[in-house]
């Protein structure tokens, strides 16, 4: 496979689509498949128009997100990933519109169980902060194990005119509270997850929950009442602090970390994750800094090129929680996966990662991870 | 700035955890004193069981062969208990047990270790002189007796002063537990029966 990663930063729309046509029409014009990622600020109503006038396909999906990598720039405008086949490698495209459809969960879990062969990237929007679940939900439903071939994440954008601009975009649609799958068919990959936080201390179980809401821990402690403790003798602090110290949620049978969860907000009597929380689940506190998150991307790269040695491509889904933590160092992240697989990349801050757990027993719904596919045409 | 605010996030969080710690050895420790507690309490009176207080005679045999000390070993058996539990009813019968085992610890000091060998069984160990103990006893009886006076419930007892009184035996089987807790039990039941007959006729 053939592939070639572009950006514009173009204020227009529709003139950073020209730019980036005009510089693929150089280097790739025969190109298979197109994977976009748009800042929210362009008018989501314009895409799909202006996608298909310049490029002249329907061979392409695209999704917000604030921040997207290509290669080890950040950029915030229009990026593109272009594919090219080179043998019998093809990309379908399956999208569920509204997760709150009653069998969307089932259609889901009945496609991924019936291409389990294959591998399926999943892009979803917030969905009014139900897609945590409905990830554990379809891991349940999933017929087969290990699972070692689903990978994603969250679109990230902001709230605007009443809207949470974390959208999906393919020929002729627009994706609000829904996801897309793009599974790839005769392909070589490996999916690495890279964590990096510490755990620190003995375990907290959690008495009262609800959704993305943790109200109360081990004998009825106010959750937040401990958050705020690990804030104090800071002027002003604000909340991204607290993303120094997910939670890491250990397996409920064998105690491992089984996936991180970042602090959205702070309230009175409860604390807000950027994903679920669950009575009865146990935790510890961890703590990370930029160096040992570095660390630990340096050996997923390294796992990941064991297993694929050289990727036509690497995707990189690394939570925006996670760059905020690598402070200085947001572009070294993606400079390490480009060095060690030796391969382009295409990448973006999300709003929770999708991906297989440690033992690959289950799909899971991380925070604060990076979370990369290396794929290389079979 | 920010390196600043990591290391009070890390200490603050530092603390936290070991503040956690703490609690949890707190716990550990008061589960440990609960389950150490419930081993040698009598269930039904709260006073030691039958295994502590086996257990702390024969370190007691010991300790004043060693050091020249003196104790008294006393033991009671109530009399007339048997009807009440049959009239009455066991809950009658528990409540009795209960009246009884306060008397005779509210007769003693915190330092005696008053203990329920079973059924209506009870013993002491007293770090006091005889004429001290003689009084306490008679005390007890006096009070018992007002406890069911329709059934005519009363207390028999029986004491040893040890190692005095068996010191030849003790000093024989020093180094073997089982034997010494025995043959003193045994002698004190023997004592404390005899004095029983010999109120039969009263009762």
């Amino acid at each position: 496979m053939i592939t070639k990663t572009l950006y514009s930063k173009n204020e227009s729309l529709h003139f950073a689509l020209i730019e980036i046509k005009e510089k693929l029409d150089n280097i790739l014009p025969n190109f298979d498949f197109l994977i976009f990622s748009f800042h929210p600020r362009y008018d989501y109503n314009d895409i799909n128009y202006f996608v298909n006038k310049v490029f002249s396909t329907n061979k392409w999906v695209g999704f917000h997100a604030v921040d997207s990598f290509v290669n080890d720039e950040i950029v915030e405008g229009v990026s593109v990933l272009a594919l090219k086949y080179e043998k019998d490698a093809s990309i379908d495209v399956f999208a569920i519109e509204d997760i709150s459809d009653k069998d969307s969960l089932e259609k889901t879990a009945s496609y991924l169980n019936s291409n389990q062969d294959k591998l399926h990237i999943v892009i979803a929007g917030l969905c009014n902060e139900k897609f945590g679940f409905f990830v554990e939900n379809l891991s349940d439903l999933l017929a087969y194990s290990p699972v070692k071939n689903i990978v994603g994440g969250l679109s990230s954008g902001y709230r605007r005119n009443g809207e949470v601009l974390t959208f999906q975009f393919l020929d002729g649609k627009i994706i609000k509270n829904g996801f897309i799958i793009l599974t790839f068919d005769k392909v070589d990959f490996d999916i690495g997850m890279s964590l990096g936080f510490k755990p620190y201390g003995i375990t907290y179980e959690i008495k009262k929950a609800e959704g993305y809401k943790l109200f109360s821990v081990d004998e009825g402690k106010n959750f937040s009442y401990i958050v705020q403790n690990i804030l104090k003798d800071i002027e002003n602090p604000v909340v991204e602090y607290l993303w120094y110290i997910p939670i890491n949620i250990l397996d409920d049978e064998d105690g491992y970390v089984a996936t991180l969860r970042a602090i959205k907000d702070t309230h009175k009597d409860y604390v807000e994750f950027f994903g679920p929380v669950k009575v009865g689940q146990k935790f510890k506190f961890s703590f990370g800094e930029k160096n040992d998150i570095l660390n630990e991307d340096l050996k997923t790269a390294l796992k990941v090129k064991e297993n694929v040695k050289y990727p036509d491509f690497i995707l990189n889904f690394s939570c925006m929680a996670r760059q905020y933590v690598l402070e200085d160092k947001q572009s070294e992240e993606n400079k390490i996966y480009i060095n060690t697989l030796n391969a382009p990349l295409l990448g973006f801050f999300t709003f929770g990662e999708i991906g297989p757990d440690k033992f690959f027993k289950k799909l899971k719904f991380y925070n604060e991870t990076s979370l990369i596919v290396g794929i290389k045409e079979r | 700035m920010r390196e600043e605010i990591k290391l009070t996030i890390l200490k603050n969080l530092l603390e936290e955890v070991t503040k956690k710690y703490d609690y949890f050895i707190s716990q550990k420790e008061s589960m440990l004193e609960k389950t150490y507690q419930m081993a040698i309490t009598d269930s039904l009176t709260g006073l030691y069981n039958r295994y502590f207080f086996t257990d702390r005679l024969h370190y007691e045999i010991h300790r004043s062969l060693r050091e020249n000390l003196r104790f008294y070993l006393i033991m009671f058996d109530l009399d007339n208990f048997k009807p009440i539990n049959d009239k009455y009813g066991h809950l009658k019968g528990d409540e009795t047990l209960k009246n009884v085992a306060e008397i005779i610890k509210n007769n003693f000091r915190s330092y005696d270790i008053v203990a329920r060998l079973g059924g209506d069984e009870f013993v002491v160990l007293a770090f006091l002189d005889k004429n001290d103990i003689k009084q306490r006893l008679e005390n007890i009886l006096q009070e018992i007796e007002k406890i069911f006076p329709e059934e005519n419930l009363s207390i028999s007892y029986g004491y040893l002063k040890l190692p005095d009184d068996l010191r030849d035996i003790l000093e024989k089987n020093l180094n073997n537990k089982e034997e010494n807790v025995k043959i003193v039990i045994s002698e004190v039941d023997n004592i404390m029966y005899e004095n029983k007959r010999k109120r039969k006729g009263l009762l």
